[in-house]
């Protein structure tokens, strides 16, 4: 039985240290407060289960705009607290019984969770995508072709432009993602995202993410404001967000076990 | 050169917001208050806040899957 009758537990991540924190207000409004098992604390939200008990989110599991609704709230108490210390982030749907079961969770996990907090403390995620905006087409044309063999043999040319230009960008992406890398304590290569999904014409060339020391906030901006001239020359751009939680970082203890044994 | 401070209100980018909670985060085991097939539909559902379920598909097909405890 629930300790308090008809509520869950929504949790939103885990912090190792306890500084003085404000804590925003979590879903709803409802109050966000720190349960704490050994080393690891936890930043949790009492919510009634009538409105986020498990039927409920069996019910919403296909409603998005249910789920953008908590996503938001969910992320807006991770994005607070990372401006105030290292935070590593829950997977959504974290709802738990009660508090005293997820802090047997948490007991259970010390270890591993406390070494993916180790691995995140004093970092922040920085996100990092680059977008092809102009890609120019060979500027000769407008002579009419001399010629169906003349015509065969621009045509030629032209694709032979356009993929050496493509490769030309490819390697730039990579070394971009390298130099970005390299000023970063991790780093991560995703997908690129659909542009249906991303609502972006523009072809995106990396989705990167980067675990960035926070101390080494500012040499990270300045090298990638000199990696975005580089790369406007060949039509590209790069553009930056952040400081975001360590989603891109936050490894489950399994993860970490594999890594460990491994 | 576009640096975007992230805030915390409705101006974050919804997809790059998504993209990080599919990819993203540790699971604690035990979190066993929803099946494991609930949890793979909340995945699906996320995609669907972004786009029509046709678009979705094809994406899901690119992107990880969710890590997972139980193995």
């Amino acid at each position: 039985m629930s300790a308090a009758e008809g509520t869950v537990v929504h949790a939103y991540g885990l912090i190792a240290d306890r500084p003085t924190l404000s804590l925003p207000e979590g879903v709803d409004g409802a109050p966000v407060r720190i349960a704490r098992a050994g080393d690891v604390s936890v930043l949790v939200s009492e919510l009634r289960a009538e409105a986020y008990g498990p039927e409920v989110w069996r019910d919403h599991a296909e409603d998005p705009r249910w789920l953008e609704h908590v996503a938001r709230q969910h992320h807006a108490v991770l994005q607070a607290m990372v401006e105030q210390t290292d935070v590593l982030p829950l997977r959504l749907p974290g709802i738990h019984p009660d508090i005293a079961t997820l802090e047997d969770v948490l007991r259970d996990q010390e270890a591993p969770l406390t070494r993916a907090l180790d691995t995140v403390r004093g970092h922040v995620e920085l996100g990092a995508k680059v977008f092809l905006v102009d890609e120019r087409s060979t500027p000769e044309a407008e002579q009419r072709p001399t010629s169906g063999r003349d015509y065969l043999a621009r045509r030629s040319a032209e694709a032979t432009n356009r993929e050496e230009a493509r490769l030309r960008r490819q390697n730039l992406v990579l070394d971009a993602h390298e130099s970005m890398a390299h000023a970063s304590t991790h780093a991560v290569a995703n997908p690129p995202q659909d542009s249906a999904l991303s609502g972006r014409t523009e072809p995106m060339l990396l989705n990167a993410a980067y675990l960035v020391p926070r101390e080494r906030l500012d040499d990270f901006v300045a090298l990638a404001e000199q990696i975005h001239e580089g790369l406007a020359a060949d039509g590209m751009t790069l553009e930056v967000s952040g400081p975001w939680p360590p989603y891109n970082f936050a490894a489950t203890p399994d993860d970490m076990k594999v890594g460990q044994d491994g | 050169m576009s640096v975007e401070h992230v805030n915390v209100g409705e101006d974050v980018a919804l997809v790059d917001l998504i993209d990080r909670l599919i990819g993203g985060g540790v699971v604690l085991t035990g979190d066993i208050v929803l099946s494991i097939a609930d949890v793979d539909l909340v995945y699906l559902g996320l995609r669907l806040v972004l786009a029509p379920a046709h678009v979705v598909e094809d994406s899901v097909r690119l992107s990880r899957s969710p890590r997972r405890l139980e193995e």
